[in-house]
C-alpha cells in the first residue's frame, strides 16, 4: 500500500503543501512527512521531478533564494495551482468515500 | 576526508540528459537537499559519514535520480525521439550480433566435443548445385563426398563470419556507449522497461523460431546445422531470460519515480 498510494495523487499532496507555504525541496518532504505522521516517507529524490513537472504545467512557480548562505530553490503555489489542487482534492474525496461506503464505513 | 556527496552527485552527473541548465538546477537541488539531510541526521547523533550515507540512501539510487530527472527534463520532441529511437534500435541490432557471435563460439566449442557433423552437418535432404558442389570440393580436396565438403565449409564459414559478426556488435555497443555520453547526445532516454519488454520479446521469438529450425534440421540463408541452430536459439533464450530480468527489475523500482499529474 505504501508504495501504491503516490501515483496519481503526490502532485495534490506537494499542492497542499504549498497551499499553506512556500517551501524548498527538503522542507517540503518534511513537511509530507510530518503532516502525514511518517505515513508518506517517500524516496526523496522522487520529489524533484514532480515538482518540476508541476512548475512546466504552471501549477507551481519557484526562485532562487540565497539568504541561507547557499542557493536554494524555493517553490511557490499559482493560482492554477490552487485550482488544481482543489480539483484533485475533490477528486480524492469521492473516491475516498466510494472507498468507505463498500468497506461499511460511512458515518 | 571523503565526500560522500560530492560522489553520488557526480555519479548522478554522469547520467544527466537534457538542457545543461535543467541538469544544472537538479545538481544544485539534491546538494542543497543532501547536506540539509545530513545536517539534521548529525543532529540525531551520526557521524558526518553515516549522516551523508543515509541521506543518500533517502534520496535514493543515482541511477534512478538521473533517470527521473531524464524523463521530465525535455518534452516531448519529434527529433529526439527518432534519435532516441534510432540509437535504441543500434543498440538492440549490436546485442543480436554479440549474442550471434557468442553463439558460434559456442557451436564452435561444442564441435570439439562431440563432432563436425553433428553442430554444422550438411542435411542429407539439402541438394547443392553441381557447382556448389564442385566450389566447395575444391577448398575442401580431403572431403569423402560434397556433403561432407558442404559440412566443412559450414564449419569454417559460420565459427569465423558469425564471430566477426560478434565482434562487429561489440564495436557497435562502444560507439553507441561513447555517442551517449558526449555532450551532443542531449536527448530523452527512452524508459527502461520499453527497450528491455522489445530485448525480452525479440529475444524470445529468436530462441523459438531456432529451435524449430533445429528441429526441422532446416537451411536457411545458406546456413544449417542442428548443433549450430540449438546454439543460437540457447543463446537467443539466454539473453531473453536476462532482458526480462531487467524489465522486472525497472518494474519494481518504486512508483513514485514515474509519477504522473492524475
Amino acid at each position: 500500500m505504501k508504495e501504491n498510494w503516490n501515483a496519481g495523487n503526490l502532485d495534490t499532496l506537494l499542492l497542499g503543501i504549498l497551499r499553506q507555504q512556500s517551501a524548498h525541496g527538503y522542507e517540503l518532504i518534511q513537511k509530507l512527512k510530518e503532516t502525514s505522521e511518517g505515513v508518506f516517507d517517500l524516496p526523496e529524490g522522487t520529489v524533484y521531478p514532480s515538482l518540476h513537472r508541476l512548475e512546466k504545467s504552471g501549477a507551481i512557480s519557484s526562485s532562487w533564494d540565497s539568504t541561507s548562505g547557499r542557493r536554494r530553490r524555493i517553490y511557490e503555489i499559482t493560482p492554477n495551482g490552487r485550482a488544481a489542487f482543489q480539483s484533485g482534492k475533490k477528486a480524492w474525496a469521492k473516491y475516498s468515500y466510494s472507498v468507505n461506503m463498500v468497506l461499511g464505513m460511512s458515518s | 576526508m571523503s565526500d560522500f556527496i560530492d560522489q553520488y552527485l557526480e555519479k548522478i552527473a554522469r547520467d544527466l540528459q537534457g538542457p545543461a541548465i535543467e541538469s544544472h538546477r537538479t545538481l544544485l537541488e539534491t546538494e542543497d537537499h543532501l547536506r540539509l539531510s545530513a545536517a539534521d541526521l548529525m543532529k540525531t547523533g551520526l557521524s558526518e559519514d553515516d549522516a551523508q550515507k543515509e541521506a543518500i540512501s533517502r534520496f535514493g539510487k543515482a541511477r534512478e535520480v538521473a533517470e527521473a530527472h531524464n524523463a521530465e527534463a525535455w518534452g516531448f520532441s519529434l527529433i529526439g525521439t527518432l534519435v532516441a529511437l534510432s540509437t535504441k534500435a543500434a543498440e538492440l541490432i549490436a546485442m543480436a550480433f554479440v549474442a550471434i557471435g557468442v553463439s558460434a563460439a559456442i557451436a564452435y566449442i561444442v564441435s570439439l566435443f562431440t563432432s563436425v557433423q553433428a553442430v554444422f552437418g550438411l542435411p542429407t535432404t539439402a541438394l547443392p548445385s553441381i557447382q556448389t558442389c564442385s566450389y566447395w570440393l575444391s577448398i575442401h580436396p580431403t572431403a569423402a563426398n560434397c556433403q561432407q565438403a558442404g559440412t566443412w565449409e559450414a564449419a569454417h564459414d559460420m565459427t569465423w563470419m558469425l564471430g566477426a559478426l560478434g565482434i562487429v556488435g561489440l564495436i557497435i555497443l562502444a560507439l553507441v556507449r561513447g555517442w551517449k555520453q558526449t555532450r551532443f547526445y542531449s536527448i530523452k532516454s527512452l524508459p527502461t522497461t520499453l527497450s528491455s519488454a522489445i530485448a525480452t520479446t525479440m529475444f524470445f521469438v529468436a530462441a523459438v523460431a531456432l529451435f524449430a529450425f533445429g528441429l526441422s534440421d532446416a537451411v536457411i540463408a545458406g546456413s544449417w546445422g542442428r548443433g549450430m541452430w540449438y546454439s543460437e536459439s540457447a543463446t537467443a533464450l539466454m539473453a531473453s531470460i536476462i532482458s526480462g530480468f531487467l524489465l522486472l527489475r525497472a518494474i519494481r523500482r518504486p512508483l513514485g519515480m514515474n509519477n504522473s499529474f492524475n
